[in-house]
């Protein structure tokens, strides 16, 4: 692709996305846990499960607060490899070029355990064959949605 | 004199079997210490984020006073628990937190409130009672060396159940405040009404809130509670092992200079029957020679 020069200074490359990242420096990102603090350090991007769906940040984004559901996190770094967290529920914070995730809970790819999610996921699967309320039924999706997130993570 | 030397070796048999005791107590504390201080510091950045973000949500100008946790009640019924160890061995740890708890109490009645009192911990709980205190929930047993989430959702449930209910105005709780490993002050802590500065000020720039600053919040109250509460239990755990610590080092230190102080004595002691015997004897050759 022909690549142009960027009005302030940064290589033009025809990709929005990458354009803004390259024009508009790198994201800190910071995710805590109320266990542990689990990561801090420089991004390009990150990606989370909204509440709603999928929510994605780049650098310049505007301050936003967010709930999160379930789901993965991804946290791209400029050399190109990405972190992957399955979270389940809190908040996503951007504020300038910080962003902030407090995850309710979360595992990382080397704590992620495919056997057991898998586990979790058929035991899941089971109950909500039959599930005895409302209540219930949603609670059933959401851990579904966390067991198949984790097995993601698992290389499943 | 043999008699005395035997009593002082007696005496320092037993010290020496005391310091064993404390030095092990003060190793039992420094480990327990050390998990329970990395519990301390890793659950401090989350809190210190959620506390943030409720700033940021009272900024935001939403009408905080559709949930109750906020609600400032002109009534005078309290509700005080107190924060104390199961067991002793730890100084001044658990005396200071019942003082507080006692002058906290009569500051209350002082100014016309009617207060309950809830208490956790075998220690605080004999002393109120001793004290003449009717504590009208106890928890020994639900207190534990390593305090989890769940743990936390248990004792806000059980002081968050009276205020909403509507059978207390406010919610305070006695418990050692870790600041550093320098101090731990006995504190006085409003759990409910939210503190109104926990509203905080608007920001230049209000963010956008997804949902909204009311969905925000619905979410939010809940964990920062349960987070406020886990911070309070890890901080009391951690501040009672390194009270314990101290004092079982304290005690150490003691016997050891007890163990050589007695060893002096001992020494002289056993000098002293030593040149008696000699006495005795060159008194008896000096006696055959007459």
């Amino acid at each position: 692709m022909a690549q142009a020069e960027h009005p302030k200074g940064a290589l033009h490359t025809g990709n929005i996305a990458d354009d803004l990242a390259r024009s508009r420096g790198a994201l800190e990102v910071v995710v805590v846990s109320p266990a542990r603090p689990i990561h801090h350090g420089p991004a390009r991007f990150v990606t989370a499960a909204a509440w709603d769906g999928q929510i994605g940040i780049w650098p310049g984004h505007t301050s936003l607060v967010a709930a999160l559901g379930t789901g993965l996190l991804r946290i791209g770094s400029a050399d190109g490899s990405v972190k992957r967290f399955a979270i389940r529920g809190g908040f996503l914070k951007v504020g300038g070029s910080k962003v902030t995730i407090l995850v309710d809970s979360a595992v990382s790819e080397a704590e992620a355990d495919a056997g057991e999610s898998k586990r979790d996921l058929d035991a899941t699967l089971e109950a909500l064959r039959h599930p005895k309320s409302d209540e219930e039924f949603r609670e059933l999706l959401d851990r579904r949605t966390w067991c198949e997130s984790r097995l993601k993570l698992g290389g499943a | 004199m043999p008699e005395q030397a035997k009593v002082i070796r007696k005496r320092i048999k037993s010290v020496s079997a005391t310091k064993k005791i404390t030095r092990t107590m003060e190793m039992v504390a420094t480990a327990k210490l050390k998990s329970a201080q990395q519990r301390v510091q890793s659950s401090g950045p989350y809190l210190e984020q959620l506390r943030q973000l409720m700033r940021e949500i009272g900024g935001s100008g939403v009408d905080v006073s559709k949930w109750p946790y906020f609600e400032v009640r002109p009534g005078k019924r309290t509700l005080l628990f107190l924060l104390t160890a199961n067991r002793g061995l730890c100084g001044a740890f658990n005396a200071n937190l019942i003082r507080l708890a006692r002058d906290t109490y009569r500051a209350k009645e002082r100014d016309g409130h009617s207060l309950r009192v809830f208490a956790a911990g075998k220690k605080g709980i004999t002393a109120l009672r001793y004290q003449g205190f009717k504590p009208e929930k106890t928890y020994i047993d639900e207190l534990v060396d390593r305090p989890t989430p769940k743990d936390a959702e248990f004792f806000l449930k059980e002081l968050v159940t009276p205020f909403l209910q509507n059978e207390v105005d406010e919610v305070l709780v006695v418990y050692p405040h870790w600041e550093s490993v320098g101090r731990q002050p006995p504190t006085v802590l409003r759990l409910l009404p939210i503190a109104p500065e926990e509203k905080g000020a608007a920001s230049p720039i209000p963010p956008i809130f997804e949902p909204s600053p009311e969905g925000i919040l619905d979410r939010l109250l809940p964990l920062y509670g349960r987070q406020l509460m886990y911070s309070i239990l890890a901080e009391t755990v951690a501040s009672e092992q390194l009270a314990r610590r101290m004092a079982m080092k304290l005690a150490t230190d003691n016997a050891s200079d007890m163990v050589n102080h007695l060893t002096r004595q001992y020494n002289k002691a056993r000098q002293a029957q030593i040149t008696k015997e000699i006495a005795e004897i060159l008194g008896g050759s000096e006696a055959l020679k007459e």
